[in-house]
């Protein structure tokens, strides 16, 4: 029989054992849980439909710059390169760097910015996904360096979804890629060229052809969390800042923002009438922004959250002429609905391409 | 035509990010975010004192990463407040041409700048050309720091820089022999003036064009509001803006604000 000093240390080392055990348990818990979170394969659905959108908005961007192109970038430029060189690199240097700040060749800059019209447009119908990808980052990214004192969040966001789309299969489904595969099976898109200027996965090249059900990639996931975290950062900064200022406490931030003219694309100073309504709308604004990162994720919690989204981002793109930011918010937002969700919604209609069904 | 074995295997690598791989990713991904995180945290800890060392120095150390990759963004969209908006007004004169045919025109003009994102790039040079004025003069307690003096006369140089820029850009598109620029500022009207007194959003009463010198920031245009009746009242927001700009013209904010080195960086979205 053990004396009570005896059973008392027993007793701890009892105690510490299992803390220890648990400890363990929690840490491989969490490990995996991290794991799962990023790596576990999904498919591209949720990825494909953002591509789409995104390419189609970065051809149109680039469009825009062309329209005017000797004014943005040219030898008469509005900032000009020696402007761009006293900003970027004098006394205070900085890390942006693009070729178009080297030239003012007309060529080039109408090849440059064709190049990157071209790939958006591409990545967006999915043909030679991945490659189109990195281009149209790449051009992209070159673009808003040059253009310093020119853009806005449309840039910050189309860059990023953009970049984190590099990282995904987002031609899996939907794409030309796809068609190209399931339409003629023994044609050169079956060699291994394409299969890395595509990212289309390998299952896609079996002897008998492309098979029918694309398996999932834990790239998707990959990629998807990253867009969906950075996505949290902005919104939880976005809101901090918002509290930081009066009009948002006061609820007068939604009049002030479309009394500004130089922002309107629709009068709506009709709503000055609904004092009340519109301190709501500011303040429902706030809170959803501030913890937009936190009601995300919960699923009870995430239908309401990105129905706001909708409305907030939606009411930018009709109301304050900002229809390109707007939309690509609401672009971004999809990161968080379930690859599962839109495959449903996308057999409710005759996909033309896929035939998934 | 890969062979089925080759294809076997890297279809599991498809699958399944090997082990080893999800180490390296979730290393980097950890670096990444805290490049994603570094500049609204180095934006957020400042002060007109300092800045919070730590994020300081986490801005510094990943600056290279983010700034390259264009991720070092505050995220201030519309904040901390909305503000007023600031356009750029030009007058152009022909080659030969007498006073009477300038033209005077703005950036943006909606009128103008078609489609809407056009209007935006616009607007966005017009707002970013205002955030980097520098005053043309300083006051004589401010020359005698000469850090202050040094700050000052490098955003200035910066400042004339852009001007002669887009003055040369605008005669080569508006065929001028002479541009003149000067900066507009739009107020915003409380519910009040638009709702009770009948303001509209693009009233000349709200526009003001700003002195490129530390005195007489804000000279209203056509001095109209002088004309208007008492009755009618004056923006609400234009006292405590006009105070604002003083406030920032006077300190060193402002060349602080502008060797910051956050070039596109504002409170529009």
């Amino acid at each position: 029989m053990s004396s009570p000093s005896s059973q008392s240390r027993s007793s701890e080392t009892a105690t510490e054992n299992s803390t220890a055990i648990s400890t363990g348990i929690e840490s491989d818990d969490l490990q995996r849980a991290v794991r799962r979170f990023f790596f576990i394969p999904s498919s591209s659905h949720t990825l494909a439909v953002i591509r789409i959108c995104t390419g189609a908005m970065i051809a149109y961007m680039h469009l825009v710059w062309m329209m005017d192109l000797e004014s943005f970038m040219g030898p008469h430029a509005l900032i000009n390169n020696t402007s761009w060189r006293a900003l970027h690199q004098g006394a205070v240097p900085d890390y942006k760097w693009t070729y178009l700040a080297t030239t003012e060749s007309m060529p080039i800059l109408w090849s440059h910015e064709m190049l990157a019209c071209l790939s958006g447009a591409m990545l967006s119908a999915g043909f030679l996904s991945r490659t189109f990808a990195v281009l149209a980052w790449f051009t992209t990214l070159m673009t808003a360096h040059r253009m310093t004192g020119m853009l806005f969040g449309l840039d910050q966001i189309a860059l990023m979804v953009t970049m984190y789309l590099c990282l995904g299969r987002p031609g899996n489904v939907w794409s030309v890629d796809r068609w190209l595969l399931r339409r003629f099976p023994t044609g050169p898109w079956n060699a291994t060229w394409f299969q890395a200027m595509s990212g289309m996965p390998s299952t896609c090249h079996s002897e008998n052809g492309c098979e029918t059900q694309i398996p999932d990639c834990w790239s998707n996931t990959f990629a998807t969390r990253l867009l969906q975290l950075h996505l949290c950062v902005i919104y939880l900064f976005g809101g901090l800042g918002k509290l930081r200022g009066e009009m948002w406490w006061d609820g007068s931030a939604m009049w002030y923002s479309i009394a500004s003219y130089e922002y309107q694309s629709m009068d709506m100073t009709w709503t000055g009438h609904f004092a009340i309504l519109s301190s709501m709308v500011t303040h429902i604004t706030l809170f959803w922004e501030v913890s937009y990162s936190a009601l995300i994720w919960p699923k009870w919690t995430r239908a309401c959250t990105l129905a706001i989204a909708l409305l907030v981002h939606g009411g930018i793109a009709l109301f304050l002429g900002m229809i390109t930011f707007g939309l690509m918010m609401i672009v971004a937002n999809l990161a968080f609905v379930p690859p599962q969700t839109l495959s449903r919604l996308a057999r409710a209609f005759d996909g033309a391409f896929d035939g998934e069904r | 035509m890969p062979s089925p074995e080759n294809s076997k295997i890297r279809t599991k690598s498809e699958r399944q990010c090997p082990s080893v791989l999800q180490n390296i990713l979730l290393a980097l991904t950890l670096l990444h975010f805290l490049g994603v995180l570094s500049e609204p945290l180095r934006f957020f800890s400042r002060s007109e004192v300092r800045t919070g060392p730590e994020f300081a120095l986490l801005g510094e150390v990943l600056r290279p990463y983010s700034q390259w990759l264009y991720i070092n963004h505050g995220y201030f969209f519309f904040a901390p407040n909305p503000g007023p908006g600031h356009l750029i007004q030009y007058t152009s004169r022909p080659p030969d041409a007498q006073m009477e045919s300038s033209q005077t025109q703005r950036l943006p003009d909606r009128n103008v700048h078609w489609p809407r994102l056009l209007y935006h790039r616009y607007f966005m040079l017009a707002e970013f050309y205002h955030s980097r004025f520098a005053p043309a003069t300083i006051d004589e307690e401010a020359k005698k720091d000469p850090e202050f003096m040094q700050r000052w006369a490098y955003d200035k140089e910066i400042y004339d820089q852009l001007g002669s820029s887009i003055v040369g850009s605008l005669k080569r598109s508006q065929k001028a022999e002479r541009v003149e620029l000067s900066r507009l500022e739009r107020l915003l009207p409380d519910s009040q003036q638009v709702l009770k007194d009948g303001w509209t959003l693009d009233d000349p009463r709200l526009i003001s064009v700003l002195s490129e010198t530390l005195l007489d920031s804000v000279v209203p245009v056509d001095e109209l509001p002088s004309k208007a009746s008492p009755s009618n009242g004056t923006p609400s927001k234009t006292l405590s803006d006009k105070t604002l700009s003083g406030k920032a013209l006077s300190g060193k904010a402002l060349s602080g604000k502008a060797l910051s080195g956050k070039a596109d960086e504002g409170s529009r979205p």
